[in-house]
């Protein structure tokens, strides 16, 4: 039951509020095909139609399981579809500890040897669960949330894994043990792996094919070095445009101002938008072109926002003249897109202690 | 004031609640379910229908429950069933009456628990291959705890705190209709000011304590909430 040839077929039409998404393309098992696109470009609504969480006209099969075919009125409720699903917010059934979390997707995956499978224990280890299965999720950093989610559907045995942008807030150094297993285990099982994601890094270390999606688009999933090498080069980085995910608590709302203050691990951030109220956790995104970087504590300028952290990493941007610069404080990062010429000159690399100057901070609503 | 006559009120009353409360979950829980998931056009119309007996005077409800329960409503055919005449003035026929009236104080925390869950935590669920029943038992049901035992503890301490109603349809039948609130007025007019207090004082702590448990989960509900 490995479905050994059992392509995830997806030929889907139909408008979304301003979108319009026109998707047809194949996904071969075992491989991860890549959905890479700019934000707002029609990934999650996809996804979710794949799901069957969302409705979209148009045909969807696995293999010989028809999961929705208009012409002939199939359409295969999620819960029937044999699917792993990774919500980009995670969505954790916060009644239950970590542990149960998992067990509920372990339970109801059927018997062990009727799919694809990695075992409770490997998923645990490889996600780095270990100390955390009788904790609470509310407990949990958006990072730790994001790995539960993807062990619990992995711990689905699902014969379609459907990741929404599954480790946007896993820090680096994780993402990079998590990514290579993932592939790894796609290719061992014989699952079709949809992989949506806006962060070409990641999708380079974790795609055997790539799908571009653009204004809801998608036309087809090339090989992934053949599909890097056909995205326009100078066009790479607006079209995809590079940015971070932050985690942060809001504190207090400040109506006088239209303001919100958070707390970022211990450092203040004031972003617009008042209606989440105290407490609540918040993702905000931050486009690497608003981050500028300084090695000393700036004073006396207009932008309000500015947190202290060390260079994880310098990457420079072949063919252009900018480098992207990781920037860590706890376990998040930001990315800056300065240019080689100012990373140069401030000496940044690895380790070296920077203040981060963002000029828009916004909440991220998708 | 003797055990006798203090007795046979409260033990009735507990019993009229307890059902009614029973009655109230496996009635209200669907509807608040339905009402909190619907895209139904006119579910606020629905949702006006339940909250009605919150506004309606509890004898004008009580009469229009007197006719339908009695020998030519509704309720006298289904008394005929069981050889009786009609289902006014007995317990059953309480029971009925309190559901409606203590319907809309379960119905809404319900609701609106479940409203708090949202879509999320289902679209997961189903995302893990648990079936709408499966889930609704172990994803909702649990999330929504705290707002099934507000509608529970309201509709019991509502049922309880009934007059007019059970008045209108049930009349004063000591060990069949007379209640807590209907003996208390008894005591009341025959100048029994002793008991009047003891039952009243009761009364008093009880609904106290309820408002405060029911305070504090909703408290407890709303830091839940994101």
């Amino acid at each position: 039951m490995t479905g050994s040839g059992a392509a995830l077929q997806v030929d889907l039409r139909g408008p979304v509020g301003e979108l319009r998404i026109r998707a047809a393309f194949e996904a071969q098992t075992g491989e991860t095909t890549a959905i890479f696109g700019p934000s707002g470009s029609g990934k999650t609504t996809l996804l979710r139609a794949v799901a069957g969480l969302a409705r979209l006209p148009g045909r969807l099969a696995l293999g010989p399981d028809i999961w929705q075919d208009d012409r002939r009125g199939v359409f295969v409720p999620a819960h029937r579809r044999r699917i792993g699903f990774a919500f980009q917010e995670p969505a954790l059934f916060d009644h239950l500890t970590v542990g149960g979390n998992l067990r509920y997707a372990e339970r109801r995956s059927g018997a062990p040897e009727s799919g694809p499978a990695v075992s409770f224990a490997e998923a645990v280890e490889r996600l780095g669960l270990g100390q955390h299965l009788e904790r609470m999720p509310r407990g949990l950093s958006g990072g730790e949330r994001q790995r539960v989610s993807l062990a619990r559907a992995l711990l689905a045995r699902p014969a379609a894994l459907l990741l929404d942008e599954p480790l946007s807030g896993v820090h680096r150094t994780a993402r990079a043990a998590i990514l290579p297993w993932l592939r790894a285990l796609g290719e061992a099982s014989g699952v079709v792996t949809l992989y949506v994601s806006h962060d070409l890094g990641e999708v380079v270390d974790v795609a055997h094919r790539i799908a571009p999606i653009s204004a809801g688009a998608v036309t087809g999933a090339a090989p992934a070095g053949q599909a890097l090498d056909q995205l326009p080069k100078g066009d790479l980085l607006s079209r995809f445009e590079a940015g971070s995910v932050l985690t942060a608590t809001v504190r207090f709302p400040l109506p006088a101002l239209g303001l919100s203050e958070l707390d970022l691990g211990g450092q203040r951030l004031r972003v617009p938008g008042t209606e989440r109220p105290a407490g609540t956790e918040a993702r905000l995104r931050v486009r690497a072109r608003d981050v500028a970087l300084a090695t000393e504590a700036p004073t006396a300028i207009s932008i309000r926002n500015v947190l202290r952290g060390s260079v994880i990493e310098v990457r420079d941007l072949p063919e252009t003249p900018f480098a992207e610069v990781a920037v860590g404080f706890d376990d998040q990062r930001l990315v800056a897109r300065i240019t080689r010429d100012a990373a140069t000159e401030l000496g940044l690399e690895a380790g070296r202690e920077v203040f981060a100057l963002l000029k828009t901070v916004s909440f991220d609503d998708t | 004031m003797n055990a006798e006559t203090l007795w046979p009120p409260i033990r009735l009353t507990l019993e009229l609640a307890g059902v009614t409360t029973v009655f109230l979950l496996l009635l209200g829980t669907p509807i608040a379910w339905w009402l909190a998931r619907t895209r139904f056009r006119f579910k606020e119309a629905v949702a006006a229908l339940v909250a009605l007996p919150l506004v309606l005077p509890p004898t004008v409800l009580g009469f229009y429950l007197l006719i339908a329960l009695g020998p030519d409503g509704p309720g006298g055919f289904v008394a005929r069933l069981f050889g009786e005449r009609s289902l006014a003035f007995s317990f059953p026929g309480l029971v009925i009456g309190s559901i409606i009236y203590s319907l809309p104080f379960t119905v809404q925390p319900i609701r609106s628990a479940f409203e708090a869950v949202g879509d999320r935590p289902l679209e997961a669920a189903a995302t893990l291959q648990a079936s709408p029943w499966d889930a609704f038992w172990t994803v909702a049901v649990p999330l929504a705890r705290p707002g099934l035992i507000a509608g529970a503890v309201l509709g019991f301490a509502h049922t309880v705190g009934e007059f007019g109603v059970i008045l209108m349809i049930g009349g004063n039948i000591p060990g069949a209709t007379r209640v807590l609130s209907i003996a208390i007025y008894d005591h009341v007019e025959l100048m029994e000011w002793g008991t009047a207090h003891l039952l009243s004082g009761s009364l008093l702590a009880f609904s106290f304590v309820v408002v405060a448990l029911t305070l504090s989960l909703q408290k407890k509900m709303g830091g839940r909430d994101r």
